[in-house]
C-alpha cells in the first residue's frame, strides 16, 4: 500500500485547503521552524489513525495526540484526505473533525487499509511519526513492547494473560466455594449440636425423676375419680389442664361473707367514729363558751356604752376647734415675728455695713491729713523748673565740647604736618608751638567741660528720682481721695434706701423693731400656754373614749366568739338575746348526754362483729392451705406430662436430622467433585500458560536475532562510531537495548551512547521495525521529523547517503527538516522518484505557501 | 507467519503435554480470540454448583425454620 496524495484544510497550522502528491519512495518538506511542516506530518498520521479506529474510540485519538489543539484557529474543522493505492487499484480515505475540541471524528475509507494486518496505529510500529518527543520514547520498555507487535507475538501474550486469568478466575471461584461449604458445615453442626444437646439434657431428667406415663397415671388417680387409663400423653396434659380446684368455690363464699361482715363493721365504725366526733366538739365549745359567758354578763351592755361614747366625742370636737383657732392665731402672730425678724437682720446688715464703711472714711482722711502739710504741688512745680534748667546746661555743655574735640582734631592733624615750627596755615613762625600750646589748653578745657557735663548728669538723676518719689506721692493722694468720696457716696446711698439720714436715726429704727419683736413673743407664749391646756384636756377626753371603745369591742368580740363557737357545731345564735342565749347552751347539753348514751350501744355492737370475722378468717387460712397443695400436684403433674412430650418430640429431632445430614453430606461430597474438576482446568490453564510463555521467548529470541542485524545494519548507516559499533536488543520477560564494545562486551545503553547516538540508535530501531514488517505487512511507511537533530555534517551526509537508500527501496519514506544543510545533502543525493517540497512562508489566515523543488 | 508458530507451538506441547491436553490446546487455539470465551469451558461446573448451592441453602433454612 502506498499512499498518492494528501489534501488537508483546518488542520492545526494549515487554515486553506492543500493539495500535494507523495513520492512512493521519498518526500521531504523543508522551511524554517513553525511553518507548518509538523502538522502536514501530524495530518497524514491523524487521517491514518481515524481510519484505523472505530469513530467511538475519540480517547485514543486525544491518548495519541495528547494536547494538541487540532483544528486550526481560523476554521470550524479540521480535514484530511488522502488517496492511496494497493495491488494496482486506487482507493481514498478521509477523515474531519465532529465536535469544537477536536478529538471526536467521523472517517471514510472507500479501499482496505482497515483490513490490512497493521493493527491499531496507536502502537504499531510499522506506520509512525518520528517527532524528537516521540522518537525519545524509545527510552522506555514500554515503547520497546511494540516489537510484539513487529514480531506478531501479541497472539501468545494474549493467550497466556487469558490463561493466568481464567487460572485466577478459578482459583477465586474455588476460595468462594470452599468458604461457602465451611459456613455451612459450621451452620450444621450448630444446629445439630443445639438439638442433640437439648435432647440430652431432656432424657437425663426424666431418668434422674422416674418421670412415667404410668406414674402421672397414678399420681392422677389419687387427685381425681376419672377413668384415664386410655390417655395418651396430649389427653393427659389437656386433661390436667382442664382441672378445677374444689377449694375455689368454698373458699370463694367464705370470702364474701367476710367482705359483708367488714362492711357492716365499717358502716359501724363511721357512725361511732361521727358520733364520737359531735360529743367531742359539743364538749370543746361548751368548755370555751362557759368562761366567755360569765365575763359577758358581768360587762355593762353595747347600747349604754356607745351612749357615753357619743358625749365624750361632742367635747372633744369643741376642745380641737378651740386648739385649732388658738393655733391660727399663734402661726399669724408668728408670720408677722417672722417679717418683723427679716426687716431686723435686713437694717442691722445695713447698720453694720455703714458703720463698717464710715470706720473706712475715718481712716482714710486721717491718712490724706498727712498729706496737707507737705504741699506736694508746690515742690512738684520747683522739681520740674530745675530740671528743665539742668537739661539746658546739659545741651548746651555738650555742644561746647563738640565743637572743641573738632578743633583739638584739626590743631592735631596740622601739627601732623608741620615740619618745621612754621603754621602750615597761616605761615606764622613758632605755629607749631603755638598750635601744641593752644591744643594743650583745649584739652584741659574740654576736661574740665566734661567733669561738668558729668556733674549736671549726675544732679539730674537726682532730681529725677525726687520727681519721681513726689509724683508717686500725688497720685496715692489723688488715689485715697477718690475712694473717700466713693464711700460717702456709698453710705448716703444705704442710708436713703433704708428711709434715714443718719446712722443715730437707722439705730432707733432697730431699736423700735426690738420692741415690737419681744411684744409678739409674748402673745405667743401666752397662746401656747392657752393650747397646752387645752391638750391636756382634750388627750384625757381621748383616753376615755379609747376605754370605752375597748369595752364595747371587748363585748362584741366575746359576744362573736360565742355565736363563731356555736355556729361550728350548727347553732345560729347571732341574732339571739342573753337570755335566749344561755337557753340554746342548755340545749346542747342535754344533747350532748343523749349522744353518750347511743355511743356505748355502738361499741358493744363492734365489739361482736369483730369476733365473728376473726372466726370466719381462720376458717380460710386453712381452706387456703388445701387449695394450694392441690394446685401444686396439678402444676407438678403438668410439668412431668410436658417434659415427657418434649422428651418424646426430641427423639424423633434427632431422627430426622441425621436424616437430613445424610443427604446434605452427599452433596458435600458432590461439591468436593466439582472442586477437583475445577482444580484439574485451573492446573490446565496454568500450564498452558507457562508453556506459551516459554514458547513465546523461544519465538523472540529467534527473531531477534535476525532482527538485530537489521537494526546494526541500519545504525552502522546512520552512525560511525569509534568504539561502539554494535547495539543489541535482549529479550528477559521485557525488552531492553544494550551496546557492545570492539571486545565484545556489553555496556549500558544510557550511560555509554551520546545524544547523536542514541538518537541514532532510535531511528535504527524505527526503521528496522517498518523494514522487518515488510514480510508481514502490506503497508509500511516511515515518518521522521526532523531526524538531522544531533547529527554533524558528517552523519547528516551519511543519513542522506547510506541510510536512506536501504529504506526507501522498500518502505515509502515521508520526512521534514528546518536544517538548510541537510536539505542540501536531500537535493544532491535523491532519488529519481522523490518529491521535495519547500514551504517558503506561513500566515496565520493562508498557513503555508509551499512549492515543489524540482 | 502466525499459522507457522501455531503449527511450531502445536509441536512444541506434544512433547510435554497428554494427548487429550494436546486436544483441548488444538482446540483453545482454534476458538481463541482476543476477550478468549473460556468462560464456556466452566459453564458446565458452574451450574452443577448453582443447582447445588441451592438445595444445601433451602435444607438449611428449612433445618434453621425447624430447629433454631
Amino acid at each position: 500500500m502506498i499512499l498518492k496524495s494528501i489534501a488537508i484544510e483546518g488542520f492545526k497550522g494549515i487554515s486553506n485547503r492543500i493539495e500535494l502528491e507523495l513520492s512512493p519512495k521519498l518526500t521531504v518538506f523543508f522551511g524554517p521552524v513553525a511553518y507548518g511542516k509538523s502538522s502536514i506530518l501530524e495530518a497524514i498520521l491523524w487521517c491514518l489513525s481515524c481510519n484505523s479506529l472505530e469513530s467511538g474510540d475519540w480517547r485514543k485519538i486525544q491518548k495519541i495526540f495528547e494536547d494538541i489543539e487540532i483544528i486550526n484557529l481560523r476554521k470550524p474543522k479540521a480535514e484530511v484526505k488522502i488517496e492511496y493505492e494497493h495491488n494496482g487499484n486506487e482507493y481514498v480515505m478521509f477523515a474531519e473533525t465532529k465536535t469544537e475540541k477536536g478529538y471526536g471524528f467521523k472517517a471514510y475509507d472507500s479501499g482496505i487499509f482497515k483490513e490490512l494486518s497493521v493493527g491499531e496505529l496507536e502502537i504499531t510500529p510499522f506506520v509512525r511519526v518520528l517527532t524528537t518527543a516521540q522518537i525519545r520514547k524509545f527510552e522506555f520498555s514500554e515503547d520497546l513492547e511494540a516489537l510484539n507487535v513487529v514480531f506478531g507475538i501479541t497472539f501468545w501474550k494474549k493467550l497466556a494473560d487469558s490463561c493466568d486469568k481464567l487460572a485466577e478466575t478459578i482459583h477465586d471461584k474455588e476460595r468462594e466455594i470452599i468458604e461457602k461449604v465451611i459456613s455451612w458445615k459450621t451452620e450444621l453442626e450448630k444446629i445439630y449440636t443445639g438439638v442433640l444437646k437439648r435432647y440430652e439434657e431432656i432424657a437425663e431428667k426424666i431418668k434422674a425423676e422416674n418421670i412415667s406415663l404410668e406414674n402421672i397415671k397414678r399420681n392422677l388417680k389419687e387427685l381425681t375419680n376419672e377413668d384415664i387409663d386410655q390417655y395418651s400423653l396430649d389427653d393427659l396434659l389437656s386433661f390436667v389442664r382442664q382441672m378445677t380446684n374444689p377449694y375455689h368455690g368454698k373458699l370463694s363464699e367464705l370470702e364474701k361473707e367476710i367482705r359483708r361482715r367488714q362492711n357492716e363493721l365499717e358502716q359501724l365504725k363511721i357512725k361511732c367514729n361521727e358520733i364520737e366526733s359531735r360529743i367531742h366538739k359539743i364538749k370543746q365549745t361548751l368548755n370555751e363558751i362557759q368562761p366567755k359567758l360569765e365575763e359577758l354578763i358581768s360587762q355593762p351592755s353595747i347600747e349604754i356604752l356607745e351612749n357615753e361614747v357619743k358625749k365624750l366625742e361632742k367635747t372633744y370636737r369643741s376642745i380641737v376647734e378651740y386648739i385649732t383657732n388658738l393655733g391660727e392665731e399663734k402661726r399669724n402672730i408668728e408670720s408677722e415675728k417672722f417679717r418683723k425678724n427679716r426687716e431686723l437682720s435686713s437694717l442691722r446688715a445695713s447698720y453694720n455695713r455703714t458703720l463698717m464703711l464710715e470706720r473706712e472714711l475715718n481712716t482714710i482722711n486721717a491718712k490724706l491729713r498727712e498729706f496737707d502739710d507737705q504741699d506736694l504741688d508746690k515742690k512738684w512745680e520747683e522739681l520740674k523748673n530745675k530740671l528743665s534748667q539742668l537739661y539746658e546746661q546739659k545741651e548746651q555743655l555738650e555742644e561746647k565740647l563738640g565743637e572743641e574735640s573738632k578743633i583739638v582734631e584739626v590743631i592735631e592733624q596740622a601739627i601732623e604736618l608741620m615740619k618745621d615750627d612754621v603754621c602750615i596755615i597761616c605761615g606764622e613762625k613758632g605755629g607749631l608751638t603755638k598750635a601744641k600750646e593752644r591744643c594743650e589748653i583745649l584739652k584741659r578745657k574740654k576736661e574740665d567741660d566734661y567733669k561738668r557735663l558729668e556733674e549736671i548728669k549726675k544732679e539730674i538723676e537726682e532730681h529725677d528720682k525726687l520727681l519721681g518719689s513726689i509724683e508717686a506721692q500725688i497720685k496715692r493722694r489723688n488715689e485715697l481721695m477718690n475712694k473717700a468720696k466713693a464711700i460717702q457716696q456709698s453710705i448716703d446711698s444705704e442710708l436713703k434706701r433704708i428711709g434715714v439720714n443718719t446712722l443715730n436715726e437707722l439705730e432707733e429704727k432697730i431699736n423700735s423693731i426690738v420692741d415690737e419683736i419681744n411684744t409678739l413673743d409674748d402673745r405667743i407664749s401666752k397662746i401656747n400656754e392657752e393650747i397646752k391646756n387645752k391638750e391636756g384636756e382634750k388627750k384625757e377626753i381621748y383616753r376615755k373614749l379609747r376605754e370605752i371603745r375597748n369595752k364595747i369591742f371587748r363585748v362584741s368580740s366575746i359576744r362573736d366568739e360565742i355565736n363563731s363557737l356555736l355556729g361550728k357545731i350548727g347553732i345560729n345564735a347571732w341574732n339571739l338575746s342573753l337570755n335566749d342565749l344561755q337557753l340554746k347552751i342548755n340545749e346542747l347539753k342535754d344533747e350532748l348526754q343523749s349522744l353518750e348514751s347511743e355511743r356505748e350501744i355502738l361499741h358493744k355492737k363492734i365489739t361482736e362483729i369483730e369476733k365473728s370475722i376473726n372466726s370466719l378468717k381462720d376458717k380460710q387460712r386453712k381452706l387456703e392451705i388445701e387449695e394450694n397443695l392441690f394446685d401444686g400436684k396439678k402444676s407438678e403433674l403438668v410439668r412431668q406430662i410436658s417434659d415427657l412430650m418434649e422428651y418424646e418430640e426430641y427423639k424423633e429431632k434427632i431422627e430426622e436430622l441425621e436424616s437430613v445430614i445424610d443427604v446434605l453430606l452427599q452433596d458435600f461430597n458432590k461439591i468436593n467433585q466439582i472442586l477437583r474438576e475445577y482444580e484439574e482446568k485451573r492446573l490446565f490453564y496454568l500450564m498452558l500458560s507457562k508453556t506459551v510463555k516459554a514458547f513465546m521467548s523461544m519465538l523472540v529470541r529467534q527473531k531477534l536475532d535476525e532482527f538485530n542485524e537489521l537494526v546494526n545494519k541500519f545504525y552502522r548507516s546512520l552512525y560511525e562510531h569509534p568504539e561502539f559499533k554494535e547495539i543489541r536488543i535482549k529479550f528477559d520477560q521485557r525488552y531492553r537495548i544494550a551496546v557492545i564494545d570492539s571486545s565484545g562486551n556489553e555496556v549500558g545503553y544510557e550511560e555509554i551512547l551520546n545524544t547523536s547516538a542514541r538518537n541514532a540508535v532510535r531511528i535504527a530501531i524505527s526503521s528496522a521495525c517498518s523494514y522487518y514488517g515488510l514480510g508481514r505487512s502490506e503497508f509500511n511507511l516511515l515518518i521522521i521529523d526532523e531526524p538531522q537533530l544531533y547529527l554533524d555534517s558528517k552523519h547528516k551526509e551519511k543519513f542522506i547517503k547510506d541510510f536512506l537508500p536501504l529504506i526507501y527501496e522498500k518502505c515509502q519514506v515521508i520526512l521534514a527538516t528546518a536544517d538548510k544543510e541537510f536539505w542540501d545533502y536531500i537535493k544532491q543525493y535523491k532519488p529519481k522518484e522523490a518529491k521535495l517540497y519547500e514551504i517558503k512562508s506561513w500566515s496565520l489566515k493562508d498557513g503555508p505557501m509551499i512549492e515543489e523543488v524540482l | 507467519m502466525i499459522t507457522e508458530d501455531i503449527a511450531n507451538f502445536i509441536k512444541y506441547v506434544k512433547d510435554i503435554m497428554s494427548e487429550d491436553n494436546v486436544k483441548k490446546v488444538e482446540e483453545i487455539l482454534r476458538n481463541f480470540s482476543e476477550d478468549m470465551r473460556l468462560n464456556e469451558d466452566l459453564g458446565g461446573l458452574e451450574l452443577k454448583f448453582k443447582d447445588l448451592e441451592e438445595r444445601v441453602s433451602n435444607t438449611l433454612s428449612m433445618l434453621r425454620r425447624r430447629f433454631i
